[in-house]
């Protein structure tokens, strides 16, 4: 184990593992300084680092001793008594609970990655059915014109902006086709149907469109639908601190937690001296506060 | 630790080995159960260090009553509800100084671990139909690609361990430390 700092002796320690961290809690009690500390070794590297919270856990906050994680939050709770004595407290033995703190562990880097949608090879083979151009009967138009060839299925069954936009599309057209008369009698639908669409009316081939306007730039929008075939962040265009930032944007406007949580997880590991500034920009803009607090 | 269940005297201490557990869908107590005979049951003990994973609680160290250090792991199987095994552990391991903590879930590390997608075919021919047709050009090759770290359910494989942290020698600020995953 090494790093700049180590951990002191800590006294009737507790602990979590979050992610690749390993954190340890305890109290600490010095001539100069008595608090309940908090450690987190990393795992992948094994250096020490510590948890700071400034003055929240020291012994002129109050008296604590006992804590738990919190994993799904990435929150690690702290109980005791703010009105307490902690050296006092520890010497009897005393343990509070009247209060809790809680410490954002995402804002010092330490969280647990989401989980795959997909499993690895099954987001290759996605990503290679964007390139290969499978069942791609549908066209993005990005801001400068260029078109990218895609599953207009595919957009519905995993974008779900689109989905309801298709809907709210389809009902403003069927009114109008309703109200004007009909002249030509209908030809009959094909009967064949994919096994997915059970539940929905079939698309009437005269209202299906064949084109969206995305008014992004050509390679955002090929990030973008890189992650919807492969439903994560596999390419090196998909990687590049721009196009991040402009996904955690995406993710954003049309609500997609799974994105976001992918992007995030992607910018704290890209996280540096040169990247700080970008991707604190970014994350203010769309509330990801444990993200820019810890760019500062 | 616990005051001797026959004794008026709150100065009367023992100490236990038993595992009870406490149903959170009806909120009661389930019965305790009977050891059989030759099961591992650990000596009686206090201020031990406990962790649970893959369905096993770990019961690691800890002190009689005369304050004697036990260095042994326990092992209880909580699906059969039946101490399982006894392990040399020669550590004094007490919650004083020490934590054991494990997780629910594991995280994977795929760069670490290497690729084995040999059966997904050339990057550019994966969906042709026809083997003879040429492949799609500009398409993005298989080692080109990044695959961040991601959370699983733990496998046999990957399981999720046990680690074990103490504080030894705590002079002033010098202190050792020892991790080990079990």
């Amino acid at each position: 184990m090494s790093g700049p700092f180590l951990p002191p002796g800590l006294r009737f320690p507790t602990g979590a593992i979050l992610g690749t961290h390993f954190i340890i809690a305890g109290t600490y009690l010095s001539q100069t300084f008595q608090s309940f500390s908090i450690w987190a070794l990393d795992l992948v590297s094994m250096t020490w680092s510590r948890v700071d919270p400034g003055s929240t856990l020291s012994s002129t906050s109050g008296s604590w001793f006992r804590s738990c994680l919190w994993p799904e939050a990435n929150k690690f709770l702290v109980f005791g008594n703010k009105h307490g004595n902690l050296v006092e407290d520890y010497n009897r033995r005393l343990l509070s609970w009247d209060h809790v703190i809680y410490i954002d562990l995402e804002a010092f880097g330490i969280y647990q990655p989401p989980p795959l949608a997909l499993d690895l090879p099954q987001q290759e083979l996605g990503l290679a059915a964007l390139e290969e151009g499978i069942l791609a009967d549908f066209e993005i138009i990005c801001d400068d014109g260029r078109k990218i060839k895609c599953s207009r299925k595919l957009l519905e069954d995993r974008w779900p902006w689109f989905k309801e936009q298709r809907r709210i599309f389809i009902q403003a057209a069927t009114r109008a086709i309703e109200a004007t008369p009909t002249t030509i009698p209908e030809s009959p639908l094909p009967e064949i149907r994919a096994a997915s669409d059970k539940d929905e009316p079939r698309p009437d081939p005269r209202l299906t469109p064949r084109a969206f306007h995305l008014s992004e730039p050509y390679p955002i929008t090929l990030a973008f639908l890189q992650y919807l075939y492969s439903m994560s962040l596999i390419t090196p265009l998909q990687h590049a601190p721009a196009v991040l930032s402009q996904l955690l944007l995406l993710s954003s406007t049309y609500e997609m937690g799974h994105l976001q949580s992918l992007v995030k997880h992607a910018m704290h590991r890209a996280l540096t001296f040169a990247t700080s500034v970008g991707i604190y920009g970014v994350s203010t803009l769309c509330n990801c506060r444990s993200l820019q607090i810890r760019c500062v | 630790m616990a005051i001797q269940p026959q004794s008026d005297n709150p100065e009367d201490l023992c100490v236990l080995n038993d595992v009870r557990l406490f149903d959170l869908s009806t909120y009661r107590w389930l019965p305790a159960t009977e050891n059989p005979p030759i099961a591992p049951v650990p000596k009686a003990r206090y201020a031990h260090l406990s962790s649970i994973t893959s369905n096993r609680l770990f019961i690691i160290g800890g002190q009689d009553l005369n304050n004697v250090w036990l260095d042994d792991v326990h092992v209880y199987d909580l699906v059969s509800g039946a101490w399982v095994q006894r392990r040399d552990y020669p550590r004094h391991c007490g919650t004083y100084r020490s934590v054991a903590v494990t997780a629910s879930r594991r995280v994977r590390l795929p760069r670490e671990e290497g690729r084995h997608n040999t059966t997904l075919g050339t990057p550019g021919t994966r969906f042709n139909a026809d083997k003879a047709a040429a492949p799609t050009p500009d398409v993005t090759q298989s080692d080109s690609l990044v695959h961040l770290p991601y959370s699983a359910e733990p496998t046999d494989d990957y399981p999720c361990d046990i680690f074990l942290f103490s504080n030894y020698n705590v002079r002033g600020n010098l202190t050792l430390y020892d991790m080990w995953a079990i």
